[in-house]
């Protein structure tokens, strides 16, 4: 059947573009199932996924909520134009781009460190109860978790103040701190994400072959022998696979919980790219500027866009591991 | 051949679900969010308005007893409850096209999206349908000025208010207790002084104790240190558009470095709740911790002392006693003069979707009109003879209703009401009444108080399409930042001395203050140049 | 002597983890000690490690209250969760049949399209445009629709399918079984792990979304259990939604009361179907993070 295939598109590609078309009916005609059972992915691939990216014209307009993205002017680069003259862009690129450091930096060793001391577990109980346990905030809502932040940490009756006041401190009102944003996002960030990672570093683990530590024993090896020349470097491609994937996201930030977590007295330090353009559109005090916060996405988006390729490439290249 | 058909059965299911979803923008999709016109000529319209005012309709007798008269029912499509979020969401109907009949609006969405074509011109309907609301507008020509644009169109009614300032209430039973003469505070420095003996007396024993305590945006004391901002043919300084009031701050008067200065000094001291002073004190957190005793003063919408005093406040401490105190002086003993809203808000306006038909138009101006008849007026500020209100000999009218009484009823339930500070339905006010219709305490204060040497004049401006828009946009950045970086100097989170302060007004220069100025000096110009 | 300290370093081990995995849990613990704790012992801060004055008057009268939303909130997540689940689980599944089958012209291009579309973030204003003119603004569809494809489920379902012996359906063909039937006869019954596993994927990204409700549910009705959670707990603005402090049966309920209690039932479903579902969770991460 292949083969039949193969005869037909290069009978297909001889011919002229009209017959390329009749061909194409035909086979539809032949397999109208499958073309059906295609039908719901395809409009979903059409209406959700490929009309945002034709959406994103209204970039080049000064667009009108009234007059729609056919009657609103056209202004070509104006919008892109103004990104260079507008005093908040270096601000949230800044602060997007040191969250995602934060992230890189202090979230991701947390995992693998947990992972190799889970590994040494040998009570199955133990071992599956912290397992499961560790996991379960990864499936909570961003809403849950900023909700109990905000209830522990409230400066008129949050435990940790209450904790506080009972040393003799001051309380100290969190939330509209500055300085306080980055760490609390990045706590969240590891209580949310490292029983997740835990979980891939593990799996890992259970692939090493288990002759490696049995003649590691016959020589001698302590425990943390085996943890830092066995382990640690079975496991060094996914490690770095991981970390190859969270530099690839370096623009892409946990937009839930920000803007759960941020009000205007901690712009300083949480107001990032993404929430720029989601207040610029939904929360907008003058009139929603839809035009520019699009192009503002654009240059994130391009700029993400070539980050990604290039890891990908990179990823493959390392381990022939690919993200798509 | 039947297999067949189950795979098309099953396949067309889950296309329809798909298509049904893209489909059926126009059903109503149950609930107050149904956002459909209603059928033309049946007395009623649908208007889209802000929650909580859409409350206060509900439990009026008065406007029950208006909807009878005019035999015109309203269908109201509540909105948000925050400010913002209304007018957000009237952008988000406007670009939805899921506007109902009427809409509660501001003056600058009708500027910008009338003339775009997605409200009606109501002045020729005006003329034909509505003979008394014609005649406000010609009787008022301030009023004209404001809602007509240069082409002699109509795409917004704004409401008129009665005009009047925050009122500092204060825990009369806490001073007396800690010892404090409430005459003896005439300046700002000796109100400071008197929060650190309160602090001193409450706070030694209660941790959560400020005796300055108050909700959402701090920066609502430029008045008593006298660097609001202001507008005159000559000068324009601060944001004034939609800050005649409240959020009302030259950042540029030195006296605002002095304002910063004193509000850094309340902060350090805990003599100011460090969540108000941080901008995130919500209403519900002050309310509780005023009628708790965690508080002494606040510095709020005029009838508040008064709300403690019926929600709680007895309750919480038999002593409760609420006060109003008397304006602030300064050094020399000149009075601070309070700011004031402006006669016309530009915040309530009641404009009419463009996909309206003549008849629907008729009908809601028909309402509207109502309002301004002389049966209406009296309906709306003193309610129905005899029930709620009498005539005395000498032709004046009194309110027969108790006003304690009244609005003390649960949230929910119907009463007579005259707060026409509120918006509720667009329509004239009388300030007589308005001031009438409140408990013995306010209108004691309001007497008091209300006095043209106390109130700083509001006024409101006429702008054009390009300046709104403009205006709106930068307003919107400039604000939020003044806040955000006064907010800082005060809570120390970031080094208050004279040059960063420099610095700081030079930033909110770069991000469109001086521009701001700019524009709303040429707008006042052109709309006083008569 | 090495035993010994091999003991020793294994009975320190698993202290520590178990300190570790209960930390993680605590705040969840914490609330449900508050929520059901008498709000006079809140107030003077005597709760953090049990519940004092245990009742469960904060959740009987948040989810009573109409006002507040909570039940709604409640019944809309579940609502939106199951629909959605089970429209994208099916949409994904036959479209992954339908792009792994070579007779199928264009899959490459297509698949290509969903991939491009997916690393290429468009962001939410363009979306918000299109999905206004599909009519999807305050439609609750918008919940089940838009989300039925997740191109790397999509992706992982896809290599699930390709890894299906082929001999198995060209013996069916020879059967004269058509695509209809090799799905439904043959596919299905293989499929149930990835079908589930996906499932549960979805299945917690609708009850958890945020951002989509929040930017095209505006009527109350119509919100979903984690923007009525943002209104009561952490925007906490305007009368008609805050909490006030309340006496039930002589029980005293604060503000900290109430929120938690709202916390804890947000959360609730989750933790009590996570024991249940807790392997596919596992497998799904398998499946889509090393595939090397």
């Amino acid at each position: 059947m292949a083969g039949k295939e193969k005869a037909g598109a290069a009978l297909a590609s001889g011919q002229n573009k009209k017959s390329a078309s009749q061909r194409l009916i035909k086979d539809i005609k032949r397999d109208w199932i499958l073309y059906l059972l295609l039908l719901p992915g395809l409009l979903s691939l059409i209406l959700f996924k490929i009309g945002p990216v034709g959406g994103m014209i209204i970039a080049f307009e000064k667009f009108s909520a009234f007059q729609g993205v056919f009657g609103s002017e056209w202004v070509w680069f104006d919008n892109f134009k103004k990104i260079f003259s507008d005093p908040y862009i270096p601000k949230v690129v800044i602060n997007t781009i040191i969250l995602a450091i934060l992230t890189v930096v202090v979230v991701f060793p947390i995992p693998i460190i947990f992972s190799l001391f889970l590994n040494e577990v040998r009570l199955k109980w133990v071992r599956s109860t912290v397992q499961s346990l560790s996991f379960l905030p990864y499936f909570i809502s961003a809403a849950v978790m900023v909700s109990i932040l905000y209830t522990i940490l409230s400066p008129s009756s949050g435990m940790v103040n209450n904790l506080i006041r009972s040393l003799g401190g001051e309380p100290i009102n969190f939330m509209a701190k500055p300085g306080w944003f980055r760490p609390l996002y990045v706590i969240l960030e590891i209580w949310q994400t490292f029983g997740y990672s835990a979980v891939i570093y593990i799996a890992a683990m259970m692939n090493i072959d288990p002759s490696l530590y049995e003649a590691a024993e016959v020589d001698g090896a302590n425990r943390w022998d085996k943890i830092l020349r066995i382990t640690l470097p079975c496991i060094s491609t996914s490690i770095i696979v991981m970390l190859i994937i969270s530099v690839g996201n370096i623009f892409t930030v946990n937009l839930d919980r920000i803007l759960l977590m941020y009000n205007s007295s901690i712009y300083d330090t949480a107001d990032v790219i993404q929430t720029y353009v989601y207040r610029m559109a939904f929360e907008s005090k003058g009139f929603p500027d839809y035009s520019y916060g699009t192009a503002v996405n654009i240059l994130k988006s391009v700029i993400a866009f070539v980050l990604v390729t290039a890891v990908n490439k990179a990823a493959d290249k390392f381990s022939e591991t690919r993200l798509f | 051949m039947r297999k067949k058909m189950l795979s098309v059965i099953l396949t067309a299911a889950v296309v329809g679900t798909m298509v049904s979803g893209c489909g059926s923008k126009a059903a109503p999709q149950g609930g107050s969010g149904s956002a459909g016109q209603t059928e033309a000529g049946d007395n009623s319209f649908t208007m889209f308005m802000r929650s909580t005012y859409v409350g206060w309709i509900k439990e009026l007798k008065w406007y029950d007893v208006a909807e009878a008269n005019t035999g015109i029912h309203v269908e109201y499509v509540e909105g948000p409850d925050a400010f913002s979020d209304v007018y957000a969401e009237v952008d988000q109907r406007i670009i939805s096209k899921t506007l109902p009949d009427a809409v509660m609006t501001k003056l600058t969405q009708t500027n910008v999206y009338g003339p775009q074509g997605a409200f009606v011109d109501l002045a020729p309907y005006i003329k034909k349908y509505a003979p008394n609301l014609q005649k406000y507008i010609d009787d008022n020509p301030d009023y004209a000025t404001l809602v007509t644009d240069d082409k002699g169109a109509i795409y917004g009614l704004v409401k008129e208010a009665p005009v009047f300032t925050d009122y500092l209430g204060y825990r009369v039973d806490h001073l007396e207790k800690a010892g404090v003469d409430v005459d003896s505070i005439k300046t700002v420095n000796d109100f400071t002084e008197a929060m650190r003996t309160l602090k001193a007396f409450y706070g030694k024993d209660n941790p959560n104790y400020y005796p300055l305590e108050g909700r959402e945006n701090p920066i609502r004391f430029a008045a008593w240190f006298g660097c609001p901002s202001n507008i005159s043919a000559e000068e324009s300084n601060g944001i004034y558009v939609g800050h005649q009031k409240d959020g009302s701050l030259d950042i540029m008067d030195e006296k605002a470095y002095t304002m910063v200065e004193t509000m850094k000094t309340w902060y350090d001291e805990g003599l100011i709740n460090p969540e108000f002073a941080a901008n995130t004190r919500t209403e519900g957190d002050w309310e509780a911790a005023m009628i708790n005793g965690n508080g002494t003063f606040e510095y709020d919408f005029y009838n508040r002392a008064e709300w403690f005093m019926a929600n709680g406040g007895k309750d919480a401490d038999p002593d409760f006693q609420m006060g109003v105190m008397n304006m602030f002086q300064d050094e020399n003993g000149n009075v601070m003069k309070g700011t004031t809203g402006c006669k016309y808000v530009e915040e309530c306006v009641t404009a009419v979707n463009a996909q309206c038909s003549e008849e629907k138009i008729k009908t809601i101006l028909t309402f509207i009109d109502y309002f301004y008849t002389e049966e209406g007026k009296i309906l709306a500020n003193y309610g129905v003879e005899g029930e709620s209100f009498k005539t005395e000999s000498d032709g004046s009218k009194t309110f027969i209703v108790d006003y304690a009484t009244e609005e003390a009823t649960p949230e929910g339930e119907k009463r007579w009401s005259f707060l026409s500070d509120r918006f509720t339905v667009c329509k004239p006010v009388d300030n007589e009444a308005f001031f009438a219709w409140n408990s013995p305490l306010i209108a004691e204060a309001a007497e008091r108080i209300n006095t043209e040497e106390n109130l700083m004049k509001a006024y409101n401006v006429k702008y054009t399409v390009e300046q709104t828009e403009e205006l709106s946009n930068l307003v919107a950045t400039v604000f939020d930042a003044e806040i955000a970086g006064i907010v800082a100097f005060v809570t120390g989170n970031k080094e208050f001395n004279a040059d960063t302060w420099k610095a700081f007004q030079d930033e909110m220069n770069s991000l469109g203050l001086s521009r701001i100025e700019e524009i709303q000096l040429e707008a006042y110009q052109a709309t006083y140049a008569k | 002597m090495k035993r010994n300290r091999v003991q020793v370093f294994d009975i320190v081990n698993n202290t520590i983890l178990l300190l570790v995995a209960l930390l993680c849990i605590y705040p969840f613990l914490y609330v449900f000690f508050v929520a059901c704790s008498n709000g006079t012992y809140l107030q003077r801060g005597e709760v953090s490690f049990f519940p004092k004055g245990f009742n469960l008057e904060a959740f009987k009268y948040i989810i009573g209250s109409t006002k507040f939303h909570v039940w709604s909130g409640l019944r809309n997540s579940f609502l939106y969760t199951a629909g959605g689940t089970i429209v994208a689980v099916l949409v994904t599944y036959v479209t992954a049949y339908a792009l792994s089958r070579e007779r199928l012209k264009g899959r490459y291009f297509l698949m290509g399209a969903f991939i491009l579309t997916w690393i290429f973030d468009a962001g939410i204003i363009p979306q918000y445009i299109i999905y206004n003119k599909l009519g999807f603004i305050d439609n609750p569809w918008v919940m089940i629709i838009p989300g039925a494809i997740n191109t790397q489920f999509l992706i992982i379902t896809k290599t699930f399918v390709e890894g299906i012996p082929k001999e198995l359906d060209e013996a069916a063909v020879v059967d004269g079984a058509n695509d209809w039937t090799i799905l439904t006869k043959l596919y299905f019954p293989l499929s149930k792990t990835i079908m589930a596993t996906i499932g549960t994927f979805y299945a917690v990204s609708v009850w958890n979304q945020y951002l989509i409700p929040q930017i095209y549910l505006k009527t109350d009705s119509l919100k979903v259990i984690q923007q009525v959670l943002k209104d009561v707990v952490i925007a906490d603005a305007g009368t008609s939604t805050a909490f006030k402090n309340v006496m039930i049966n002589g029980i005293t309920l604060n503000q900290q009361n109430l929120k938690s209690a709202a916390i804890f039932i947000s959360m609730l479903p989750i933790v009590l179907v996570y024991p249940f579902v807790q392997k596919y969770f596992k497998k799904g991460i398998m499946v889509g993070a090393v595939k090397g």
